[in-house]
């Protein structure tokens, strides 16, 4: 692989590691500065969030950390291609590791997420309530003539209020919506002095009785025991074991399900699909029939000859797209990435399952 | 590529797609709350919603979160604050003497700072009379401004607060009525209402994301002089800018012989970076992106290396550009506020140009030097902005 030229917006701390001569030296320095500058960043993120910890408080985030570490394996990698050059890459780390806290969240526990999102929503949006940022990293939240006070309540004292605090009717208050904002008036009524975000929303849940239960493992066609943490929805019908070696049928559904892209998603995927050397892997799809080019020009809402001036200069860098479609660049490589990852989620291609999207 | 054409179109496309879940990333609440309130351009806005079609939980998500912004005002208007603003003077002298020790000192002037913080301790938001009209005059409102606070003011027996601005008499009467702002708008009149009031300048959705998501990812309490912060932006920060090619300020570092500013996107892409510069400014050549939180950092060369501000724990310098038809509302509702200073800071504060409001805020209380109230407006909007309301 080609190691960047202009590494000038890159981070400092990628910059060996993007610049390396051989894949084998640049594996040697990104874990290199995984494990020295990244770690620590993950770990302090994901073991300070409340998608890691159970009911207890006790710290449950090793399979967090090493899933963020994995996937920032991989998108840091793509530095060394193509990518958009990471500026700040601390930042871009502890973002990934929140990201996917939150994520996890949702997974594992997806009626107290809701609770916490419709919390934080209601105290970033509310005229009289406010949700800000401790020096530790976590959220407090009350009102917002308290958002100077440095110290929070501690959970015995929010947890005096568990029982106690009337949950407000939900006629009276208009909508279910306009219920939850009246008890998160009247948490902060009752506790008087600014609270952890998670404790409110334990509070809150408690008074709603909101809880999820457990997650009873479902076996599956094949024998295995799976957790299924993903949401539903989320883990659209995969393959079938034959398609998968059913190379035809494996590449019809991925025309299929181009088809469905938007527009400009279709356009920012095929006109830039490049094979590992940058060579055109569109052209493909009509020598072997999967699609004509005038299925293809259809696909990307161009005349035929249109399409054929663009032909000899495939695949088409990310500026080039852009001015097709009038947006930015940024936006093409967000365009494409989104094409990408809805193929893999509606073709049951799944993180850190191997290669062919086998489950 | 070494099979037959489809061996190598169908690796390609497995290798592809696997890379594309093994790097996925997670919706963050944040990019769902954008959504909601409108906040993404019709790329990122296409972008969610192809999530969105294949997530059912983030669709239940997306049903809450409208659900709460449609309760959200009229929750707002139909019950009085959560608590009731304690009297200043009890909890501020604390947290003043606190602030005094503090050494941050690169976001504000000391002596604007010193001003607000002296400006909390003597005004309190206005509120109604509450005593029936034959107790009025003989028993103390408590809850209205202290005589203190409005000595200055020329003598108008109606108004209970009154203020100069542009040469007119301008405030609230006894029974909470807006005075002097004739001939305004009545959505105008009704926040300036608000803000003489409650001693708050409307809160701007739009700014929202650049003031309330600094120092998201960093411990942004910490102080900056722990890192020795003589070096530190300057401007824009926690505001939204109406040029699409503001101009960056920040403070010298000694021996510096170059500086370099670098903005990037809320995905951390860059979109604007400086060549070398040796003043302390400087402008971009092409518009910035709108609709986008962005921040920026500046780079001093030295002899001794490269130093970068802020950074972490430094919470991170944001801002927002405002798109054009943006602009162009501000522009009429500047025109509608007839030039009042107190009118427009009213108006900048509601599109989040923070900047200009605290700009037109310094011409009231210059017009005003005796009256806590423009001093408490502004440190309000200091607190919001930086979390402090003394900036530091």
């Amino acid at each position: 692989m080609d190691s960047r030229e202009d590494t000038r917006t890159l981070d400092p701390l990628l910059v060996p590691f993007v610049s390396a001569a051989s894949d084998d030296d640049a594996r040697s320095l990104l874990s290199d500065v995984m494990s020295r500058d990244l770690v620590p960043i993950v770990r302090q993120v994901v073991r300070g969030h409340a998608a890691t910890r159970d009911v207890d408080g006790a710290a449950d985030g090793e399979d967090v950390e090493h899933s963020v570490l994995l996937r920032l394996t991989h998108q840091l990698w793509r530095q060394r291609g193509d990518d958009e050059p990471i500026a700040n890459v601390a930042a871009y780390v502890a973002r990934t590791a929140s990201n996917a806290c939150y994520e996890q969240l949702r997974e594992r526990r997806p009626q107290r997420a809701r609770l916490h999102a419709r919390l934080r929503y209601v105290f970033r949006h509310h005229a009289t309530l406010a949700l800000w940022e401790r020096k530790d990293g976590g959220w407090a939240c009350g009102d917002r003539g308290w958002r100077d006070r440095e110290t929070v309540l501690g959970w015995p004292a929010v947890a005096e209020w568990r029982g106690r605090i009337a949950v407000p009717d939900a006629v009276e208050s208009g909508s279910e919506a306009g219920r939850l904002v009246r008890l998160t008036e009247a948490i902060v009524r009752a506790l008087g002095a600014p609270a952890r975000l998670e404790d409110v929303v334990t509070l809150a849940a408690d008074a709603l009785g909101v809880a999820d239960g457990p997650i009873a493992p479902e076996l599956t066609a094949s024998g295995e025991l799976v957790t299924p943490f993903a949401p539903d929805g989320l883990r659209a019908p995969g393959p079938l074991a034959d398609e998968l070696f059913d190379q035809q049928r494996f590449l019809a559904r991925v025309w299929s399900e181009i088809g469905g892209l938007p527009v400009r998603q279709r356009v920012a995927l095929l006109l830039n699909l490049a094979g590992p050397s940058s060579q055109d892997m569109l052209s493909l799809m009509p020598a072997t029939g999967i699609a004509s080019w005038a299925q293809i020009a259809a696909a990307l809402e161009m005349d035929a000859d249109r399409l054929q001036a663009l032909v000899p200069g495939l695949p088409h860098d990310d500026h080039t797209i852009a001015g097709l479609l009038q947006v930015t660049r940024r936006q093409v490589i967000n365009l494409r990435k989104c094409a990408r990852e809805r193929l893999a989620r509606r073709l049951g291609f799944e993180r850190g399952a191997r290669p062919g999207g086998g489950r | 590529m070494t099979g037959t054409p489809r061996e190598d179109l169908a690796r390609f496309l497995r290798d592809d797609l696997q890379q594309a879940a093994d790097g996925r990333e997670d919706v963050a609440y944040e990019q769902v709350e954008a959504y909601v309130d409108g906040m993404l351009d019709d790329v990122d806005r296409e972008i969610f919603e192809t999530r969105l079609a294949d997530d059912p939980g983030l669709r239940a998500m997306v049903d809450d979160l409208r659900a709460l912004r449609t309760a959200l005002p009229a929750a707002a208007a139909a019950h009085a604050p959560v608590v009731a603003f304690e009297p200043r003077a009890a909890v501020a002298p604390g947290k003043a003497a606190d602030r005094s020790t503090s050494s941050r000192r690169w976001l504000l002037p000391a002596g604007l700072a010193a001003a607000a913080a002296v400006a909390l301790l003597l005004w309190r938001p206005w509120t109604p009379a509450p005593a029936p009209p034959s107790q009025a005059h003989d028993q103390p409102r408590p809850s209205t401004p202290p005589a203190s606070a409005t000595p200055a003011a020329p003598a108008s027996p109606a108004l209970a607060l009154a203020l100069r601005d542009r040469g007119r008499t301008v405030g609230l009467t006894s029974d909470g009525t807006l005075a002097g702002f004739d001939g305004f708008g009545s959505a105008l009149q009704a926040r300036l209402t608000e803000t003489l009031r409650q001693g708050r300048l409307p809160a701007s959705p739009r700014a929202a994301e650049a003031v309330a998501r600094a120092g998201e990812l960093m411990s942004g309490q910490q102080l900056a002089s722990e890192s020795g912060a003589s070096f530190a932006p300057v401007s824009p920060m926690a505001t939204a800018v109406s040029s699409a090619t503001p101009a960056f300020q920040w403070t010298a570092l000694r021996g510096a012989t170059a500086y370099r500013v670098r903005v990037v996107d809320d995905r951390l892409v860059t979109v604007a970076v400086s060549d070398p510069v040796t003043t302390l400014t400087w402008r971009p050549a092409a518009p910035l992106p709108t609709r986008r939180v962005l921040s920026w950092q500046v780079e001093a060369t030295t002899p001794d290396g490269a130093r970068t501000t802020p950074a972490p724990p430094l919470p991170e310098a944001r801002f927002t550009v405002l798109t054009p038809s943006e602009r162009a509302t501000v522009s009429e509702a500047l025109t509608t506020a007839g030039g009042s200073d107190l009118a427009s800071a009213v108006v900048y504060a509601e599109a989040g140009l923070y900047d200009d409001a605290n700009r037109a805020l310094s011409r009231v209380m210059d017009a005003n030097p005796a009256s806590a109230v423009p001093g408490a407006l502004k440190a309000d909007l200091l607190r919001r902005r930086f979390g402090r309301a003394d900036g530091r």
